[in-house]
């Protein structure tokens, strides 16, 4: 057994004279969950469409490993474009799909119906599609995306059009399939949900590879802590210790924050703070995902 | 496989309860026989003429008892009038309201001519009144050169055909149930166009919400194209049988005999024929359908393409009139053509069995290439993203090596 699912080597692709998807390489391990980040138009639906043979690729290889991957039927798939049929009936459409991925029907029944409970839509089984509001209609199509257990999810875009609750939902739900085994590839812009959520980041802007590495790593190498601290007593002065370059420094009454440059552990931090200053509250933090995709994709230099 | 018949029962669920299908299947032959009642009632009212409000000038001295003998004979109506001139003729067909005014002049023994005037084109029904005064004036004439009232019945006995058509060894009176297999054929055609037609609906919603790329994602397009196709095939057959089972009803009300020459062999042949029709026909809504954007451009492509096998039905007379002319052979053997100019043959004639095979055989090869090349197409056509497809791009999918 390899340790990859998917291996992506050297794909590109161009529509017309424009170049979407520059020389892209990536696995997603076995178990892992994936984060394809980018901002819109970076090309992640395209790289995710030409996994799914959805497009061709100009050159490269998408390769499944074969001891997880036998057919497309263990893949699971939420399109980023989700379209449903209008006149068929909730419970009937997710069957359907659940028979075409091979499972048989009084399973695929009661599977769906235990997907509807847990998403809360069981009272609508018997609705039509079209009567269903669209974060209802979305809840379904991931249903059919998970519904056969696949050894991997694609899932594009999956918090778009959620609301706050429903996100959450999703994003448990989410857990408890990684948590099962199943080996996730998911893009999305919703980056506190893809902190939270993934083992390893890729992110692409242009077309190109930017950044590719656990997300603790890159959290660690964007070089930068955020400390903040609360004392006991008023500060009145306020001298941090060291050669580390510090930015937007504040202190106001009992509290304190600034930012500091280098991989710093947390003793490196706390050595640096002045001793006369009795702390009560102290978080540091290194930067939220958020911030280093903005500066990435402004390339900026944090 | 199992991918294939899952999307056929799927689709086929989908496919019977379509409310278009369901309205023609049960609304036309509803239609169809009312309009038939009607058309028929009123071209009988008409060809008899009794309707018509005639008036007769008539000139001679002969004419007027022998037409109100005939006319009473036939029940037909006609008010003898007498005006002073041509003038007060015409003028009292602008005051009275008659249909048609018929005016026979003095010498009409000698010129055989008389005059019809009529207000509307469906005041001129004349054959009956041509029919009535021919033979009052070669009476008339036989009368004057002496002959007796007996010898001019035998003289003027009019020819009896005795309709008997050939069948093998037997013989049978001529009857409907001869062109009987053609409106079958016609009836089957329509339902496979329809059924073809909601085939390419189903397509092209597929494609434009792009549920395909879930489809896509779990079976392949060939399963999808396939599985789609048998289930519309399905439908039609259930359409045509419930169309036969109307028509069976109505021989049975109208006349039991022609039960037997609705289902003889060739009704197996049309039945063939129709088959590969809608396999034609399913090839190519697949292809116009992947290849198409939105409905309203793939109906208006399918408009078009869809009549390309009814070409032969505005051929329909020539065929008929010489079943084994060049003109039929030509379009037999033009795949698109074939099964519909055998429809027409079949209907009328009985085309030599090798020509039957041959054309059976030609459909074979042909279907079986359609289908390779609509699955290709399909597959490609079916992930593309917004944009029609011209004839160039889908010569270069059918050659690309990739899928």
């Amino acid at each position: 057994m390899s340790e990859y699912v998917l291996k992506v080597e050297g794909i590109n692709k161009s529509f017309r004279q424009n170049q979407v998807v520059k020389d892209i390489s990536f696995e997603v391990k076995k178990g892992e969950i994936l984060g394809l980040l980018g901002p819109n138009g970076a090309g992640k639906t395209t790289v995710i469409r030409m996994i799914m043979g959805i497009f061709q690729p100009d050159s490269g290889l998408i390769r499944f490993d074969r001891d997880y991957i036998i057919d497309k039927k263990r893949i699971g798939y939420l399109p980023e474009e989700r379209g449903t049929y209008d006149d068929t009936r909730v419970l009937e459409t997710i069957v359907y799909f659940a028979r075409l991925k091979g499972l048989k029907k009084g399973e695929a029944e009661e599977r769906a119906m235990n997907w509807l409970e847990k998403m809360g839509l069981k009272d609508y089984a018997r609705n039509k599609m079209e009567e269903l509001s669209k974060g209802m209609q979305q809840k379904v199509q991931f249903i059919i995306s998970v519904i056969h257990n696949p050894v991997l999810l694609v899932l594009d875009e999956v918090f778009s059009g959620l609301d706050p609750v429903n996100q959450n939902l999703f994003k448990e739900i989410i857990r408890e399939l990684a948590a099962a085994g199943i080996t996730i590839l998911l893009s999305s812009h919703q980056m506190n949900l893809v902190e939270e959520l993934c083992d390893r980041i890729f992110m692409i802007n242009k077309g190109e590879r930017v950044l590719y590495e656990a997300l603790e790593d890159i959290k660690d190498k964007a070089g930068i802590r955020t400390v903040s601290l609360k004392s006991r007593k008023e500060i009145s002065d306020f001298n941090l210790k060291g050669n580390n370059k510090v930015l937007n420094l504040q202190v106001n009454g009992k509290a304190a924050s600034f930012q500091v440059l280098g991989n710093l552990s947390f003793d490196n931090i706390l050595e640096m703070l002045p001793e006369d200053v009795d702390i009560d509250e102290l978080s540091i933090l290194k930067p939220p995902l958020h911030d280093i995709f903005v500066a990435t994709v402004n390339r900026e230099v944090l | 496989m199992r991918d294939i018949l899952r999307v056929a029962q799927w689709e086929f669920t989908k496919g019977i309860k379509n409310k278009t299908f369901l309205f023609l299947t049960f609304v036309f032959p509803i239609i169809i026989v009312l309009i038939t009642g009607v058309v028929s009632y009123f071209t009988m009212r008409d060809v008899d003429g009794s309707n018509l409000n005639l008036a007769i000038v008539d000139e001679t001295d002969f004419m007027t008892t022998m037409l109100e003998e005939n006319f009473t004979h036939h029940e037909y109506q006609a008010e003898f009038i007498s005006p002073d001139s041509l003038a007060e003729i015409e003028k009292t067909f602008q005051e009275g309201d008659y249909d048609a005014i018929l005016h026979i002049p003095e010498n009409v023994v000698e010129t055989n001519e008389v005059y019809y005037f009529f207000k509307e084109i469906s005041g001129l029904e004349t054959d009956f009144i041509k029919n009535i005064l021919t033979d009052i004036l070669v009476n008339k004439r036989l009368v004057d050169k002496g002959y007796s009232p007996l010898e001019i019945k035998e003289l003027t006995a009019n020819v009896r055909i005795i309709n008997r058509l050939i069948k093998g060894e037997e013989e049978e009176e001529f009857s409907f149930g001869i062109i009987l297999p053609f409106f079958m054929a016609m009836f089957m055609f329509f339902a496979v166009f329809l059924s073809g037609s909601i085939l390419l609906q189903s397509i092209i919603t597929e494609k434009t919400n792009r549920i395909v790329e879930i489809i896509l994602s779990s079976i392949s397009a060939r399963a999808l194209m396939f599985g789609k196709i048998i289930a519309y095939a399905l439908i039609s057959m259930v359409q045509i049988l419930i169309w036969l089972l109307v028509a069976v009803l109505l021989i049975l009300l109208i006349d039991p005999k022609l039960l037997a020459s609705m289902f003889t062999f060739k009704i197996i042949l049309i039945l063939l024929y129709v088959f590969f029709c809608f396999a034609i026909i399913a090839g190519l809504n697949a292809i116009i359908g992947a290849s198409t954007k939105d409905a309203q451009s793939g109906n208006q492509s399918a408009g078009y393409i869809m009549l390309i096998p009814l070409i032969p039905i505005y051929f329909t007379t020539s065929i008929m009139q010489n079943p084994g002319g060049v003109l039929s052979k030509v379009l037999s053997y033009i795949p698109f053509f074939t099964p519909t100019t055998m429809m027409i043959r079949l209907g009328f004639s009985t085309p030599p069995a090798k020509e039957i095979i041959a054309t059976f055989a030609l459909l074979l090869v042909f279907t079986y290439i359609l289908m390779i090349l609509a699955a290709k197409l399909f597959r490609i056509g079916m992930l593309m993203y917004g944009k029609n497809v011209n004839l160039k791009e889908l010569i270069k999918w059918a050659r690309s090596k990739d899928y």
